[in-house]
């Protein structure tokens, strides 16, 4: 797997070089670096405005953590999410997640305010001592409860997050996808660079491509499933993620899509994580 | 297949819809047709604008969406979305493809679109119910058709609880002390078990019912075998302009806080001291707990009675004093004894990188002061009492890049001193923590930890973190297990004496997981308070089945 997608890669990257630079002058290389940043902005602002006005949603999600050997654990939790109002400024998307399963740390409560700029502000809810701790948000890269997901895959991405650079449109299955490359801004940030599949109709995510910080390919996800919610909303029913380096991966299943789901603001306040059920 | 239409079940409420798509608004989603109802019209007060409630037929069944009605473009439909934000409904937002509120009867045709491709493929077709009305536009004759509809009727079957839940854990524990015992009678074990079931119950309305039990069995020592109610309280939340408001009522646990070698300003709940001597665990406590809270931050009032005697270890224990503390023999400053009313309050904010708490608590103390006496039998002993006091605390923690920066801070009045005379004080916790993230080359989390636990009153102070030092790490291998390590060594810097802890715990397999435990006790001299307690290290490990 980690193979042939690297080898693809490689071809690709020759493909790019010999069809670049054989004619094209310095100044318009630059020109034509500019067009591709300014275009796989502008696929991503239109990825993300189709994803907006949901107001809030509530799914679960179930993870199926597989190890080398092939020996599988479970996580179940719940998730809910609070679009930040038009109108606010530098805040993102608030996310809470409450977790079901492993049955010992169940009532556990994670909450995520994010920023555009910065660092994210997050929460934790230890059920046991009642304790709602603030925690670090330099953690992006590490694993969310042990899964191949890192807590910075968790939460929708927001635009302001990457810089970007349109590299291609290529088939994908049925579909042709616009692939772009994605670069974090925050430096705590696992990643080196992504590489992202959408396709040209509905902007779907349908395969990322995360490149570690020494640059080698670290992790495949790949999302199916798709189905359209209240008439505009496409969410993926599976994402699975392999990791290259460990052999080991996680398969995500999101179920009970509830959009413009009954929530409150305050549910997403560090008190109310205090009653995250 | 894949066709639109409403169906009309009440006239005013559930109105009917033609496969025509429009602009609305939608102000939410309901699986339950009555608490579409019921938030249609609380909305519609709020918002004092005609709504409709629609069914949309899903693979998962019915869902009833509650949409405007008054919104013929997406402009006006917007600007309802916003100004819904705006009054405190959150999960309003902007459906381009509504299925239209007919205007007449005659029109509701049930017919499928032409182009399934403009279709929304969460919509599937539903019969027409034969005997749906006109719906009515004006909003006054909106509200008479909704006051008008009977209330609710329990569908037989279908009690009153939304929710609920039943879980929680039991565990195997045993705690082993290898030194030989200072005082006579002294066991050098500590086996048993202890049972930690949760119910929860939440209703239609959103209000819940919580009861948390506790019971340790202890087959050394009878007084480590206790009982209590750690919560029991029911909960209401609502909507109090742009801020939420919380009501709870009944026994519960309450943390405030930041640091980790000791809760000092944590002061709601009594401590339970026979659990653990790190003064961690905490008793039920019954009170009234109203809390308002915002983006601006949170303010909390607390009235609270039933004061709660301290436990302590009995004769056969270890970690106790030479005498035994005689808890039938509790005196109070306060005439009202255990039933005075003690009051708190808390604000607690986020201003960007910090997170700040500032309480104030007037009331009984938690912290005991013993008395020498004597009991029935002539038996000399150690009666509690607890003195009135009025407490300052401050807590905050600074988070940036990978440091944590902690403070707790408390100015205590009306308690007394090692030597029972009265002494306002002021103690500190102050400290940071660092996280090495991904050390080792693996996808483990490294914390290194510091904290100056400080008490004014010194040589005279009722605690034992008078002038303490404390160095600590925890390792998180992020793996399947949950696998954790948690290491930490107070030192005192008066007495050279230290208290090691060790924690090693792991999840073996689903439900089930280990926790290992040892407490070790360097170099307590004569004039450390934990001086009775030297031979008191011990090992233990517990064995956890979570449900």
């Amino acid at each position: 797997m980690m193979e042939r997608v690297r080898g693809r890669f490689r071809v690709a990257a020759v493909v790019a070089f010999l069809g670049a630079f054989p004619t094209a002058a310095p100044t318009a290389l630059a020109e034509d670096a500019a067009a591709a940043e300014d275009r796989g902005l502008a696929i991503a602002r239109d990825a993300r405005q189709r994803k907006q006005g949901f107001g809030s949603f509530t799914a679960s999600q179930t993870m199926v953590l597989r190890n080398r050997q092939g020996r599988e654990s479970r996580r179940h939790l719940r998730v809910k999410v609070l679009e930040a109002p038009p109108e606010a400024e530098g805040a993102g998307d608030r996310s809470l997640f409450v977790f079901d399963e492993p049955r010992d740390v169940r009532g556990t409560a994670f909450l995520v305010h994010a920023n555009k700029e910065g660092a994210d502000d997050q929460w934790l809810y230890l059920p046991a001592l009642k304790r709602v701790k603030r925690i670090n948000s330099a953690n992006r890269s590490g694993s969310f409860m042990g899964s191949e997901f890192a807590y910075e895959d968790m939460t929708p991405p927001e635009v302001e997050q990457f810089d970007y650079r349109y590299l291609r449109d290529e088939a994908c299955g049925e579909l042709t996808c616009t692939v772009v490359e994605r670069t974090p801004r925050d430096e705590r940030s696992g990643y080196r660079r992504q590489i992202v599949w959408q396709d040209t109709d509905e902007l779907r995510l349908w395969k990322v491509e995360y490149y570690d910080r020494r640059d080698a390919l670290l992790k495949t996800l790949d999302v199916s499933g798709y189905a359209r919610y209240v008439d505009r909303y496409w969410h993926a029913a599976e994402m699975s993620m392999v990791n290259h380096l460990t052999g080991k991966s996680t398969v995500l299943t999101w179920s009970d899509y509830d959009f413009g789901a009954a929530v409150t603001p305050g549910e997403f306040l560090p008190t109310g994580l205090r009653r995250a059920r | 297949m894949r066709r639109i239409l409403a169906v009309a079940v009440t006239a005013a409420v559930l109105v009917a819809a033609s496969p025509a798509a429009g602009a609305a608004a939608v102000f939410g989603s309901f699986r339950d047709l009555d608490n579409a109802t019921r938030e249609h019209h609380r909305i519609s007060m709020r918002l004092g604008v005609p709504l409709a409630v629609v069914v949309v037929r899903t693979g998962r069944g019915p869902l009833y969406r509650i949409v405007s009605t008054g919104t013929p473009d997406e402009a006006a439909a917007r600007a309802l979305v916003v100004r819904a934000r705006e009054a405190g409904v959150p999960g309003a937002w902007y459906w381009a493809e509504a299925p239209v509120p007919e205007q007449l009867p005659e029109e509701r045709v049930a017919t499928a679109p032409e182009d399934p491709e403009t279709v929304p493929a969460e919509l599937e077709a539903v019969e027409e119910a034969p005997d749906m009305q006109p719906p009515r536009t004006a909003p006054d004759a909106r509200e008479e058709a909704v006051a008008a509809r009977p209330e609710p009727t329990e569908p037989p079957g279908e009690p009153w609880i939304a929710y609920r839940s039943f879980s929680g854990d039991i565990s195997l524990e045993g705690r082993w002390y290898p030194d030989p015992a200072v005082h006579p009678g002294q066991r050098s074990h500590a086996s048993g078990f202890v049972v930690r079931p949760e119910l929860y119950l939440e209703d239609r309305a959103g209000r819940s019912l919580t009861v948390r039990p506790f019971f340790r069995h202890d087959a050394a020592d009878p007084r480590r075998t206790h009982a209590d109610l750690h919560e029991a309280y029911g909960m209401a939340v609502g909507q109090w302009g742009a801020s939420e408001w919380e009501l709870r009522l009944g026994v519960d646990r309450v943390f405030w806080g930041v640091t980790e070698s000791q809760h000092l300003v944590d002061i709601i709940n009594q401590v339970d001291l026979v659990e653990h001597p790190n003064e961690k665990a905490r008793l039920g406590q019954l009170m009234a707990h109203v809390t308002l809270a915002g983006n601006w931050g949170a303010f909390e009032l607390f009235g609270i009675t039933g004061h709660r005697d301290r436990t302590f270890s009995g004769r056969t224990g270890r970690l106790r004093l030479p005498l035994l503390i005689d808890r039938g023999a509790t005196t109070y400053e306060s005439g009202a004894e255990e039933w005075g009313l003690d009051v708190a309050g808390r604000y607690s904010g986020t201003i960007g990188a910090v997170d700040v708490g500032i309480s104030v608590f007037d009331g009984t103390s938690r912290e005991p002061f013993l008395l020498p006496a004597v009991n029935g039998a002539g038996t000399p002993v150690l009666a509690p009492h607890y003195r009135r006091i009025r407490q300052f605390g401050l807590d905050a923690q600074l988070t940036t890049g990978s440091w944590l920066y902690k403070l707790e801070a408390i100015h205590r009045a009306g308690a007394w001193n090692l030597l029972g005379r009265e002494e306002d004080y002021a103690a500190f916790v102050a400290g940071g923590e660092y996280t090495l993230y991904g050390v080792f080359g693996s996808g483990a989390d490294l914390g290194l930890l510091a904290e100056w636990n400080y008490d004014g009153r010194r040589e005279w102070a009722t605690s034992r973190f008078q002038n303490d030092l404390f160095f600590g790490t925890r390792l998180a291998l992020n793996d399947e297990q949950g696998t954790e390590f948690i290491g930490g060594v107070l030192s005192d810097l008066d007495h050279d004496s230290h208290f090691v802890s060790l924690e090693l715990s792991r999840r073996l397999r689903d439900n089930w997981s280990l926790e290992f435990e040892t407490v070790v006790l360097l170099n307590v001299g004569e004039a450390d308070l934990l001086y009775a307690m030297r031979r008191d290290s011990f090992v233990g490990l517990d064995l956890v089945y979570s449900f």
